[in-house]
């Protein structure tokens, strides 16, 4: 009597025990269907964000901070003001999204310090000269873009190396409103202090005399910057 | 700024990379302050053309004289067609840029584009 009711005891037991492993799997089974769909998902958005991109095209034109010829920062010397990329393109406007990824294409962004081969060095020239991109609207002034600028109060990179290749480089997007939309993108040169401690220097008369070719330019509209 | 891996070149090497990068600069001034590359052509096209049309009507024209008078009056039309160009230039009011460029440069330009594009379709043959 005491082995049957063992036996009965034990069936029970193994009953709940593939009542529960059952129930697991079922459990198992649908947080993996639950995470396939968030994973179909996140890479259907992902594509989408990359995908989705509003270009405009540039024609490659080397340029240099001597063609470009851009007019001094008034309130700045170390700085010139905004210009917009000369081009031939025909493909330059674009409606960009405000504070969304932009990238400039450039096959060359090339900086220097002439200083470097001066006896004493850097005795003269302490600066190097660099670049800084804007999209902004086609008749945007200088100061309009400064302004727009320093609403968004956040660090504006700037770009050149003493290396001749391609790079992709950040932008800044920014609308001045009232103004037609078609937006192109601005340069400015800026320059660094190559020596610490040193105090800056006149953007056109130091740091040399950078140059700079664009392809293309991509705005990411879901894409944050 | 950005990560470039820089090195830094020799005085050399710098200068020379300089040299290139004012040319492409050249390049691309001539594209924006002057004219793209088609329309650059069509004035190269336009010119060849323009020589070549009125070299024919000379040749045609020499070919039947048989005195000094009728010389000059065959090479009348072309002399009339292009003294306005040659005194703008003789004034410098146009320049070409051959001359800018320097005529020694400009035939071994000439010379040598020539001889090794037609050296190539030789040696393809």
């Amino acid at each position: 009597m005491a082995l049957e009711q063992d036996i009965a005891e034990l069936v029970t037991a193994s009953n709940n025990l593939t009542q529960v492993v059952d129930d697991k799997v079922q459990l198992i089974d649908s947080k993996v269907t639950n995470a396939e769909t968030k994973i179909n998902s996140a890479i259907l958005n992902f594509a989408n964000s990359h995908s989705s991109q509003i270009i405009s095209y540039y024609d490659n034109a080397r340029h240099s901070q001597t063609s470009i010829n851009p007019e001094i920062d008034p309130l700045d010397e170390t700085k010139t003001k905004w210009k917009a990329l000369p081009t031939t393109g025909t493909a330059v406007h674009m409606y960009p999204s405000v504070g969304q990824l932009t990238k400039v294409h450039s096959t060359n962004c090339y900086s220097y310090h002439p200083g470097h081969y001066e006896d004493p060095k850097h005795s003269n020239d302490h600066s190097c000269t660099y670049v800084q991109f804007v999209l902004a609207n086609d008749s945007a002034t200088s100061e309009q873009i400064n302004t727009q600028l320093a609403l968004q109060n956040s660090n504006h990179a700037y770009y050149g190396g003493w290396w001749d290749g391609t790079g992709v480089f950040d932008a800044k997007v920014i609308r001045v409103p009232g103004q037609h939309p078609y937006s192109r993108l601005f340069i400015r040169y800026i320059n660094r202090v190559i020596v610490e401690g040193k105090a800056p220097q006149n953007v056109i008369n130091f740091g040399g005399n950078p140059t700079l070719s664009v392809t293309k330019v991509i705005n990411y509209p879901h894409i944050k910057a | 700024m950005t990560d470039f891996n820089e090195q830094i070149p020799t005085k050399e090497v710098f200068l020379q990379k300089q040299q290139e990068n004012n040319k492409l600069v050249a390049r691309g001034e001539i594209s924006i302050n002057v004219a793209d590359t088609p329309s650059l052509l069509g004035t190269t096209s336009d010119s060849i053309h323009l020589v070549l049309f009125e070299l024919a009507k000379l040749c045609e024209s020499l070919n039947k004289v048989t005195t000094l008078a009728e010389v000059r009056s065959s090479a009348k039309p072309l002399t009339d067609l292009l003294s306005g160009f040659s005194a703008k230039v003789n004034r410098r009011e146009v320049k070409l840029p051959y001359q800018a460029k320097g005529i020694d440069q400009v035939i071994f330009d000439i010379e040598n584009r020539a001889t090794s594009v037609a050296k190539i379709l030789t040696d393809n043959n």
